[in-house]
């Protein structure tokens, strides 16, 4: 059973990795942060899609991630290797606290509480500029000695098949089941069996970690951090980029993360602008279709088949 | 007193209060092992705060519950599910993004049933037979947010028989606004896991022919006390119980 995962994900890996030889310096970096903001979307919606507790805090548990493997890295001369996991480790533990305070909090406000700790944490970030260099930003040591982006890929893309493979086993897991039926009715999970407290924490965990864990890959691969990491537009792309491709729907945040990084690419050039496009995207999406890109194919698909048997 | 194993639940002097209002006050009942309870009463009487209460999603201000002698009104609701304790909603609370057979699920692979979620495929031939026999397993692909309210009432009544050991039934108003085809699919379902499982149940509801088939006893509740207990012709008769249906 155990091995016929891990070929299957050694497959899909060998599958993958070829991409960036067809792709030049630039976009091979592009991918990366994609692959980035796969890990980040996907985690996210499974606290806020699967779980139903939408949390506005995201975006600031990688940069916790980020900070403490960075910091550790700086000043205790930690490998990088471990510090990213105790980054990660963090992350979950905050997290852990986040999750407890927000235990009985509706909707509303889970998310004004999230996005609360989000905005001290971006101040915390600012002010502690002695330990973090505040707005200048830290330097941080980078994990590879080359800089090239195509070694970069190859641990991005293992991190994100690790990932999105663990988050897969939980939510086609019984605690899948629990974290549906939380979001559908909280009470009547918690009187069908369901020890709803303890499986909020722990998704709680299990989101911030991996939010913890790319924050830190990517501090170490960008070689900077700063506390503009932590503005609220960082999670806004987040939130887009899970709706875009399909709340709730496993393939969805994988299929938003990719395409909205591409296209804020490609429309680079006009800057801003880009978020009141995605926000008018989302607002149509929100009206049209709510399971994004993954509910459009679910319902052309079979119009498709139909079409071509006839 | 309940230690001669006779009584399955008992409430000793419970009482909820919110802020002023005294929802359910020093309300004594004791329901037998295998008994069908009816607790009827005038809208607002504490019924429904009553039912929280024993199922765990309410905590007394004041009072004490025991199932099987002991005391269990600390614990939470997925705990109190785990002693063989379930209950259905007033208004019907099903998973409406989760399919039917999903929905029945729920329970049986839910902590409170400790590793019976490895048996899996056990599980769902269970939860197939149990909509077979409420009419609903042609449906069990369907997402429960397309089901009409009587389907709901249905659905969830067939959950909660997910549950093993399954001791309590704790039903508010299982025939509320459902057709008579199914009100009697539910009252059958409740006759037959009466008789079958020895399953008790606590039923709230208006119906009073349905409680006048199915119940042995019903307990009338007014202003959150209980003010008679009997059989439904014995409490009929009673003065105070008349005052409060037609003052109430
Ligand atoms: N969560 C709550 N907060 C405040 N007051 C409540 C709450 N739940 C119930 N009450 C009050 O307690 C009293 C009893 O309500 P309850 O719902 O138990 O009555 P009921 O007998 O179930 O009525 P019905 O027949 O209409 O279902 C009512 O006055 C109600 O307003
Ligand atoms: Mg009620």
């Amino acid at each position: 059973m155990a091995g016929r995962h891990i070929i299957f994900l050694a497959a899909v890996y060998a599958f993958l990795a070829p991409i960036p030889l067809w792709l030049g310096e630039y976009f091979i970096h592009v991918v990366n942060v994609s692959l980035y903001y796969v890990i980040m979307a996907a985690s996210w919606n499974l606290i806020a899609g699967y779980t139903g507790q939408f949390s506005l805090a995201h975006h600031a548990f990688a940069a916790m991630g980020g900070y403490t493997s960075a910091l550790l890295v700086i000043h205790s001369g930690l490998p990088i290797l471990l510090g990213i996991p105790v980054g990660g480790l963090l992350a979950g533990a905050v997290g852990f606290f986040l999750g407890t305070l927000c235990l009985k909090m509706r909707a509303i406000y889970l998310g004004l509480a999230t996005w609360a700790f989000a905005e001290s944490f971006r101040i915390t970030l600012s002010m502690g500029y002695r330990l973090t260099r505040g707005d200048l930003g830290l330097s941080t040591p980078t994990l590879l000695a080359t800089g090239q982006a195509l070694h970069y890929y190859y641990i991005f893309l293992l991190l994100a098949v690790v990932g999105l493979y663990s988050m897969y086993r939980i939510v086609s897991s019984r605690i899948g089941y629990y974290m549906r039926a939380i979001r559908d009715d909280e009470e009547a999970a918690l009187s069908m069996g369901v020890d709803t407290v303890k499986w909020k924490r722990f998704v709680f965990v299990v989101s911030s970690f991996w939010a913890g864990i790319a924050g830190a890959f990517h501090g170490h691969y960008i070689g900077l951090l700063s506390p503009v990491a932590v503005d609220f537009n960082e999670m806004a792309i987040l939130i887009i980029m899970v709706i875009t491709g399909g709340l709730r729907t496993f393939a969805g945040p994988i299929i938003g993360a990719v395409f909205i990084e591409l296209l804020s690419e490609f429309l680079r050039e006009y800057g801003q602008i880009r978020m009141v496009l995605f926000a008018f995207m989302v607002i149509v999406l929100m009206r049209v279709n709510r399971d994004g890109m993954v509910g459009l194919g679910r319902r052309i698909w079979p119009a498709l088949k139909a079409y071509v048997k006839r | 007193m309940s230690a001669d194993g006779i009584q399955l639940l008992e409430t000793k002097n419970l009482t909820k209060r919110f802020g002023g209002l005294v929802a359910v006050e020093n309300l004594s009942l004791s329901i037998r092992r295998g008994e069908i309870r009816g607790i009827i009463g005038p809208n607002g009487s504490g019924k429904t705060t009553l039912m929280n209460l024993i199922s765990g999603l309410y905590r007394a201000t004041a009072g004490a519950i025991y199932l099987e002698a002991q005391r269990i009104d600390g614990l939470t609701p997925n705990v109190r599910t785990a002693r063989g304790i379930i209950r259905t909603f007033q208004v019907p609370k099903v998973f409406r993004n989760m399919t039917v057979l999903e929905n029945m699920l729920v329970p049986a692979l839910s902590d409170s049933q400790g590793d019976r979620y490895k048996r899996h495929p056990e599980i769902v031939r269970e939860a197939q037979a149990l909509l077979q026999f409420v009419q609903l397993a042609h449906m069990e692909n369907r997402l429960a947010q397309t089901l009409s309210g009587g389907q709901n009432q249905l659905l969830q009544i067939a959950r909660g028989f997910m549950v093993q050991p399954l001791k309590l039934y704790l039903m508010d108003e299982p025939f509320a606004g459902v057709n008579p085809q199914i009100k009697s699919v539910i009252m059958e379902s409740i006759k037959a896991m009466n008789r079958e499982k020895g399953i008790t149940f606590v039923i709230v509801s208006h119906e009073m022919p349905s409680v006048r088939r199915l119940c042995d006893r019903v307990s009338v509740i007014h202003e959150g006390r209980c003010i008679a207990e009997g059989t439904l012709e014995e409490v009929a008769h009673i003065p105070a119980v008349i005052e409060a249906y037609i003052g109430g």
